[in-house]
């Protein structure tokens, strides 16, 4: 195990070199905490941030700097179809760097795959964004989450796991169509049977339709609460 | 804000240290030597199963026990043994279609008793006996001195609850005990 997770900090650097054409590094927190407030319903408060390290644009040099990106304070209502299905709508409110602030509505449906010792996660998700400054952007994605235990044949409380997903998306805002794709792979923690941390990288290329690919990478690390 | 990186960042590891103190039950990968001879011999003997084999310690509040885990003609096998070395039980994975016509109806009947709605999700056969009698399945695949049960993973809904359950059942497919699962959460992965 500590084999695994030495060989595991010590690639994060090389991930981030291998991309090329790195435009933005930085740092993105997660916590996040679920509660049930009845036997059918429950509520996740979810607050992130993206805060950049460096950033670097075709022709110039690196700029090696701090500078906070954005937050987003998001809440959800989720419901339970059965034990593998959930469906959930949410609001979220970003506070952007650049002052132009946004709302957005959520809804998604989320598949839950138990194949063997491992979980995949379907996430199915809609999302409407409102800005006083920008036309509304309308996007759908779909993301596909892989959980492996690394310590037994299950994941139990104590141990640890990787995570591994993919998601698409596809905007449309003011007659434009973008596509954006995200990969993170993560080491994760199952203390407590209702507390979890991660940590990895969380790498997203978009603006393929445009002359300039965007390739931004974040170390991520996030907190995860469930009552 | 670069400040808080530096402190925060270290918070979170170092949580993930102490958390990892505390344990209640937990199945860990071991090497083979930390696995008692006895338990090492007898699959050996019984199973001379050399290639993809790996052994777990389990360990409960009150008991500790060693898992061997190995497929074995397109079948997975855990072989499950004492503290001591002393074996358990075996336990092989099911495929439903497969089970004795008696097994699936006893288990059916049960199910519709008490659920509007099925799904089996995985389903393990379980046997047991003394090690001459487990030697004598494996060689000459007498069942006769075994117990033989069914722990079958299943979807059950009824009218306002949805879940996921295991229940043990007999031989001839009898509920002797059920509970339910409690999956461990997964909004990390959906939210």
């Amino acid at each position: 195990m500590r084999k695994l997770l030495l060989i595991f900090l010590l690639s994060l650097p090389a991930q981030l070199m291998a991309q090329g054409t790195v435009r933005l590094f930085g740092f993105f927190p997660e916590f996040q905490v679920g509660f049930k407030a009845t036997e059918k319903l429950k509520i996740i408060g979810k607050i992130e941030s993206q805060n950049g390290l460096a950033e670097k644009f075709e022709g110039k040099d690196i700029d090696a700097r701090y500078f906070h990106n954005l937050t987003d304070f998001q809440g959800f209502l989720a419901t339970k179809i059965n034990p593998f299905i959930d469906i959930a709508g949410g609001y979220q409110y970003r506070v952007n760097s650049l002052g132009d602030n946004s709302h957005r509505t959520i809804q998604q449906i989320s598949i839950l795959q138990l194949p063997g010792n491992y979980k995949i996660g379907h996430r199915i998700r809609a999302d409407q964004t409102y800005s006083p400054f920008e036309k509304n952007e309308y996007r759908f994605r779909y993301r596909i989450s892989f959980e492996l235990p690394i310590e037994g044949g299950s994941l139990d409380p104590g141990e640890f796991y990787l995570v591994f997903s993919d998601e698409l998306i596809y905007s449309y805002q003011a007659r434009d169509s973008g596509v954006e794709n995200r990969v993170v792979a993560s080491l994760g923690h199952l203390s407590k049977e209702k507390q979890k941390f991660q940590a990895g990288i969380d790498y997203r290329t978009d603006r393929f339709f445009d002359p300039d690919l965007r390739h931004r990478s974040w170390f991520k690390f996030g907190w995860y609460l469930n009552f | 804000m670069i400040k808080f990186f530096y402190v925060i960042l270290p918070l979170c590891f170092f949580s993930l240290l102490v958390f990892s103190q505390e344990k209640i039950e937990k199945e860990i990968k071991v090497s083979i030597n930390s696995v008692p001879d006895k338990a090492i011999n007898w699959l050996d003997e019984v199973f001379n199963q050399k290639k993809k084999l790996k052994w777990f310690i389990e360990k409960g509040e009150d008991k500790v026990s060693y898992e061997a885990k190995f497929i074995r003609k397109r079948e997975r096998y855990s072989v499950e043994f004492k503290e001591d070395g002393n074996l358990e039980d075996i336990e092989i994975y099911g495929n439903w279609r497969k089970l004795p016509l008696m097994v699936r109806n006893n288990i059916s009947d049960y199910s519709e008793a008490q659920f509007s709605n099925f799904r089996i999700v995985k389903i393990q056969i379980q046997y047991s006996g003394t090690e001459e009698a487990i030697k004598n399945w494996i060689d000459n695949d007498e069942l006769d001195q075994l117990v033989i049960k069914y722990e079958v993973e299943f979807y059950g809904e009824k009218a306002n609850t949805k879940k996921l359950w295991e229940g043990l059942f007999d031989k001839d497919g009898h509920i002797l005990m059920r509970r339910e699962i409690i999956l461990t959460p997964s909004n990390n992965l959906f939210f």
